[in-house]
């Protein structure tokens, strides 16, 4: 059985409407509405927004880089975007996911070729002179969109091609976006397809056999396509021994000398002195959690980590609420969209993981990363609160 | 089926943090302390304030042995490249050799080339010799020769700098006329080196003509760099041009107006454009750093652009990556395939081997060049006040003595001795003694380029000229640059230390003494305090410094102060007669009224004699002394017995120790019980005319007068009037006990000695003083030793003079009263009324 709802095959990519039930917001929606997941994120935003003024304090000049104050820019255009992402019914949205996969494409290879250069790469837009957007980072809320669709109406993609289309979903713009370069942007797009694929029930078979021919890829691309210093990154991270003071290996060393000199509680907010001597370049993105370690300790991590956590969390309850496959699968998208960048920096911190370019979302400064996660909470709010009744297979299992 | 993959998905997010939360807990609950201590260990650096070191001065405040302020300039070549601002890194470029073995840097492979240039001459000159210096100095010279066809007369400009100098000779020369002529004279590529920055950097009429003309000039250049870098990749070449661009620019900046500046822009271009492909991005590379980058900026960030170049020095990390891109951007548009990241990297792994420790460049730089250095102003390049001990004269050596750096062997002792006495107090308390000596040597806290005295007073006197280093702990940025002063313990200097020598006795002496091996012993009678104290030969400072092994190893022996130290043994001669009468009259051996009979000679057995200087007849004692009879000496020393002699001669100080604050030999004083081997009749006869059984020092000899002159009181010799400004305290008095009546006796006898005896006629009686000559032979062809010793007036005793020549070439009327006479002079000369 492929699907469902029958042999009828109305399920295409410009789906009719009929196929839907429940097109109006019903009366109770509001009273559905999931503050606890607004709650977190906000909280998140304002421990960012205080991080980041932290983080961007040298005492040596005594002076402020005006970074908390855009991301404060940034956290009122967020607002914006989510008003908009929840009064648009997702599945609509979903319906329009094949165009803006395409019209995402094209605009990062439009990027590759016309963007600036920023910190060596080529993944911004410049909007304005000092405003810019990396189109990488909305690729994920639109894959997911993409491959929600693609995966409703499969809990079980027999073959190993029911793993490698998502994966060539994924793949395409991962490649686009590493060859900016932005490795970690790029690769983050993977795992997320695998998520969603595994939970829309691909045969574990599958997924390893893909994994092994991807590891026999990666050889070559490891000696012939990556750039000089990912190699480096890679093999700073396998052998720390190497003593690369003044590359990557240094920044770990400073993150983890901030960390652990927090302790338990930390030195309060602002007070940290390696942070306000600038001891970690790039503190208020990429690093910034190693701000929170030095200067709120231990419990802040865990408050932190917490908070993230019951973010995820929630999007797991939503994907449990929900009955209707293409809204589980989004809030499954959404929930590895947020986890994975979580584990991956705070391991990068903490020195458990390779020094990639992956931002704390909510929480790092950046614009881009902040609207894009806004974008995929916005995303399992509207599944959640929209509630659109769904018989679903759920329903005649025991 | 849907639950149980989400479900499972959810445990795997569940174990991700898990994996960080207790990664999390080790760092942040298990490591913290460690942590922390490296985070402090990161941020605060502890800085030694140095102590400066006590002064030796002479009795009237004249400095002897003083320290000349002075600097350090050290580097810590990983702070420099991490942090380092956008125009100290096209200077840095320059300072280190390409590649290869060479990039170790150490001390050595500094260029000194460009530090030279922009010192003055002045302190150029100061600037202690090293082979790199030299070689710096040299090439300059023979630049200045090969540019302006002159020899180079830098000491006619000693307060302008070697590029100004440079700059007035070059003149208005042409410029392919000097690459020509520099070209011609540069066989090994060597001129360049140093040529390059200093062309550049000179003057206005020669930038006008490079401005003009710059085609050849670029070609030079490529010409240089490719020279000098033959097997390094061309990221070198690029940094040496764009070094060269950037001085260029610098000083075009400066100096010459907007036309000239268009023009030379114009004509570069063209240059470029009709360059090789090569040439072309090379120069490339080197002026979109400098042009094209710094143009960009300032128009999107609608400054000066004078104004962007101080700003991009200010934030230098933060510029350098639109630095970056700018570069970056041109090469991609001459279809160069180098990315940013490669262009940055190129930094990075240049200098990814050098330490971050300090390392010493140059040491004792003075002030004025000091101002200079710090203009380069560049993190991690770090001056440290360091002086350096000067002596007034060499002669002063001998007694202010020398200091030297600590030795690897010392330190390690050192802090084993530390270590020992902590696990000592660990154990569990520390015995007085030993708790005293622990303080001592934490409070003297050897660092690793201590300086210590290693002889004389700068050696005996260590601890008190040392003083007490202090220290700050700074709180420093990433860039090293000081935030905050933590900490802060200020150095105690050491204590000056005030002699009791007279500079001006000491050089009188010196001139007396002509260079002749001996010494002058001058002896403040009441006091004990030595005036002076001069050993010959001396040596020049210049060689000290230089050649102090062939000084150590010359067969005069010059580094021995002889006034306290014995190189081949002394015999006092007949100076010890006066220890024998003492003897004599104490045990009442004889009076005043006995006599021996000289028959010129004594003779025990057949093959040996025993001689006087005459044949006296019927003597006694104060005409043995005046005459300095052997005979009756002989013949006074059987009647007593070496015992007796050797009791007396240590009762007056010989055979131990006078207690002076330098080095010294007590010499020795053999008798019957004392010898290790046997004694005969003949050796009692030798000692008894100060000769073979016994050796003196002509500290011990001035001391053994001064007991006689102060009626029997011996006060022990000291050199030290004051410490830190405070009178030593004087040294103990030790009565003798010689008897008036005897003393009386002596003393007629020794003013005998200047009126009739052996130093009549010498002028010493317009002194009025009491003496006594000696004579000492050393055996076979050797030449004698001569000793005159004596103190003035006799009626009231002021001062005892000992005089010592080591190989006398007369009598001793002839050479050491003379000298015994200009002390006295010299003492009494400048109070006359005082006698």
């Amino acid at each position: 059985m492929r699907s469902l709802l029958g042999e009828g095959g109305v399920v295409g990519p410009w789906g009719r409407e009929s196929t839907w039930v429940g097109r109006r917001l019903s009366p109770g929606a509001f009273r559905r509405f999931d503050f606890v997941i607004v709650f977190v994120t906000a909280s998140l935003l304002f421990v960012g927004s205080l991080f980041i003024r932290s983080a961007s304090y040298s005492s040596t000049t005594g002076t402020t880089a005006g970074f908390a104050d855009r991301q404060l820019q940034w956290i009122g255009l967020a607002a914006l975007v989510l008003v908009v992402t929840l009064s648009v019914r997702y599945t609509t949205v979903v319906q329009l996911s094949s165009l803006l996969y395409l019209g995402v494409l094209a605009t990062l290879v439009y990027t590759l070729y016309f963007g600036d250069v920023k910190n060596n790469s080529r993944r911004w837009i410049m909007l304005t002179g000092s405003y810019g957007i990396q189109p990488s980072e909305f690729v994920r809320p639109i894959l997911i969109l993409c491959l929600a669709q693609h995966l409703r109406f499969r809990p079980r993609p027999g073959s190993p091609r029911g793993v490698l289309v998502p994966l060539l979903l994924a793949g395409v713009p991962a490649v686009l976006i590493a060859a900016q370069p932005d490795l970690a942007t790029g690769i983050l797009l993977v795992p997320i397809a695998l998520a969603m694929t595994f939970v829309a029930g691909a045969r574990i078979r599958s997924f390893l056999l893909t994994g092994g021919v991807s590891l026999i890829l990666f050889v070559p691309v490891y000696f012939f396509v990556l750039h000089d210093y990912q190699r480096e990154r890679i093999t700073t991270f396998v052998s720390p021994s190497s003593a690369d003071r003044a590359g990557s290996g240094y920044q770990v060393d400073q993150s983890l000398i901030m960390i652990g000199s927090g302790g338990l509680t930390g030195k309060g907010l602002g007070q940290g002195p390696q942070n306000r001597l600038d001891y970690l370049p790039e503190a208020h993105t990429d690093f910034i959690f190693s701000v929170i370690g030095e200067e709120w300790g231990f419990l802040g991590c865990l408050l932190v980590l917490g908070l993230f956590w019951v973010l995820v969390a929630m999007c797991f309850a939503v994907a449990l609420r929900v009955r209707e496959p293409t809204g589980r699968l989004i809030a499954i998208g959404v929930a590895t969209s947020i986890a994975l960048p979580v584990f991956i920096n705070t391991a990068m911190t903490v020195g458990a993981a390779p020094t990639t370019g992956v931002p704390l979302p909510f929480i790092s400064y950046g614009g881009s990363s902040l609207l894009s996660h806004i974008i995929g909470i916005g995303l399992v709010l509207n599944v959640d609160f929209r509630k659109v009744p769904v018989i679903a297979r759920g329903d005649f299992e025991p | 089926m849907f639950r149980s993959r989400t479900a499972a998905l959810g445990a795997i997010f569940g174990l991700l943090f898990c994996v960080v939360t207790l990664r999390l807990a080790w760092v942040q609950l298990v490591r913290a302390d460690h942590y922390d201590r490296l985070a402090i260990r990161t941020r605060i650096g502890k800085e030694t304030l140095l102590a400066r070191r006590g002064r030796i001065l002479d009795r009237h405040g004249v400095p002897l042995a003083f320290d000349v302020p002075g600097f350090n300039l050290s580097v810590r070549i990983g702070y420099t490249l991490r942090n380092t601002t956008l125009g100290a890194l096209c200077q840095l470029s320059s300072f280190f050799p390409p590649g290869g073995e060479e990039s170790r840097i150490g001390p050595r492979f500094c260029q000194p080339d460009r530090w030279i240039l922009s010192l003055k001459v002045s302190d150029l000159e100061a600037i202690p010799s090293q082979p790199r210096r030299d070689d710096a100095f040299s090439k300059l010279r023979r630049l200045l020769r090969v540019v302006s066809g002159k020899e180079m007369r830098l000491d006619a400009r000693r307060t302008t700098t070697a590029q100004e100098t440079l700059g007035e000779y070059l003149g208005p020369v042409r410029s392919e006329e000097l690459v020509d002529r520099i070209s011609e004279n540069d066989g090994e590529n060597g001129l360049w080196s140093i040529a390059v920055p200093l062309l550049l950097a000179v003057d206005r009429p020669w930038i006008e003509l490079v401005a003009r003309d710059p085609a050849p000039w670029i070609d030079r250049v490529l010409e240089i760099s490719g020279a000098q870098v033959a097997e390094i990749s061309d990221r070198y070449l690029r940094l040496e041009c764009r070094t060269l661009f950037s001085s260029l620019l610098h000083t075009e900046r400066k100096s010459v107006d907007a036309r000239v500046r268009d023009d030379f822009e114009k004509s570069l271009a063209t240059a470029v454009a009709g360059g090789s492909q090569e040439a072309k991005r090379t120069i490339l590379r080197g002026l979109s750093k400098d042009f094209a980058h710094l143009e960009e900026i300032a128009s999107e960030l609608q400054m000066e652009l004078s104004a962007v170049l101080a700003e991009l020095d200010a934030v230098w990390l933060k510029a350098d990556a639109r630095v970056r891109s700018a570069v970056g951007r041109y090469l991609r548009e001459e279809n160069d395939d180098v990315t940013d990241r490669q262009l940055s990297n190129a930094w990075a792994d240049r200098f990814r081997d050098y330490p971050l420790r300090r390392q010493r460049l140059f040491t004792g730089i003075p002030y004025d060049a000091v101002l200079t250095v710090f203009e380069f102003d560049i993190p991690g390049f770090e001056i440290a006040e360091r002086s350096h001990r000067e002596v007034r004269s060499a002669h002063d050596l001998h007694i202010a003595g020398w200091t030297g750096l600590v030795t690897e062997e010392e330190l390690s002792e050192y802090r084993a001795r530390i270590a020992g006495f902590e696990s000592m107090v660990v154990d569990g308390g520390l015995p007085l003694e030993a708790k005293q000596e622990f303080d001592r040597l934490e409070r003297s806290g050897l660092r690793r380029d201590e300086v210590l005295g290693r002889s004389g007073l700068e050696g005996k006197l260590d601890d008190t000229l040392r003083g007490r280093h202090g220290y700050q702990k700074l709180l420093r940025d990433r860039r090293g640059r000081t935030v905050e002063v933590v900490e802060e313990q200020r150095p105690v200097p050491g204590l000056d230390l005030t002699l009791t020598i007279e500079t001006r006795y000491q050089e009188i002496a010196i001139e007396a003494l002509r260079g002749r091996p001996g010494a002058v012993v001058m002896l403040e009678v009441g006091s004990g305090h030595v005036l002076c104290l001069v050993s010959s030969p001396g040596f020049e400072l210049e060689s000290f410094r230089a050649n102090f092994s062939d000084l150590s190893s010359d067969p005069r022996h010059p580094l021995i102060n002889r006034a306290c130290r014995i190189p081949i043994g002394y015999f006092p001669g007949s100076t010890f007669k006066i220890v024998l009468a003492v003897a004599g009259l104490e045990e009442k051996v004889i009076t005043t009224e006995s006599t021996f009979v000289c028959g010129g000679s004594l003779r025990p057995g057949r093959q040996h004699s025993f001689k006087c200087l005459g044949v006296h007849g019927e003597v006694a004692l104060t005409r043995a002394i005046a005459k300095s009879c052997n005979v009756f000496f002989y013949r006074l020393g059987e009647a007593l017995g070496s015992d007796r002699i050797a009791k007396w001669g240590r009762k007056l100080g010989f055979g131990q120790p006078t207690g002076i604050e330098l080095r010294e030999d007590r010499g020795f004083l053999n008798s019957i019980s004392t010898s290790r081997r046997g004694w005969s009749i003949g050796d009692t006869w030798h000692l008894s005319i100060g000769q073979k059984e016994i050796a003196v020092t002509p500290i011990q000899v001035a001391q053994m007068m001064s007991v006689i002159a102060q009626d029997g009181v011996l006060i022990p010799p000291t050199l030290i009037a004051a410490v830190g400004g405070k009178t030593a305290v004087p040294r103990e008095h030790i009565d003798v006990g010689i008897s008036s009546e005897i003393l009386r006796i002596i003393q007629v006898a020794l003013a005998e000695v200047v009126s009739v005896g052996t130093a009549e006629g010498t002028g010493l009686d317009e002194f009025r003083a009491a003496a006594k000559t000696g004579t000492a032979q050393v055996g076979g062809v050797e030449p004698d030793e001569t000793w005159f010793v004596g103190y003035a007036p006799r009626e009231r005793p002021r001062v005892v003079v000992c005089v010592f020549l080591e190989r006398a070439d007369g009598s001793t009327a002839e050479t050491v009263v003379p000298i015994g006479r200009t002390m006295f002079e010299a003492y009494f000369g400048e109070r006359e009324d005082g006698l």
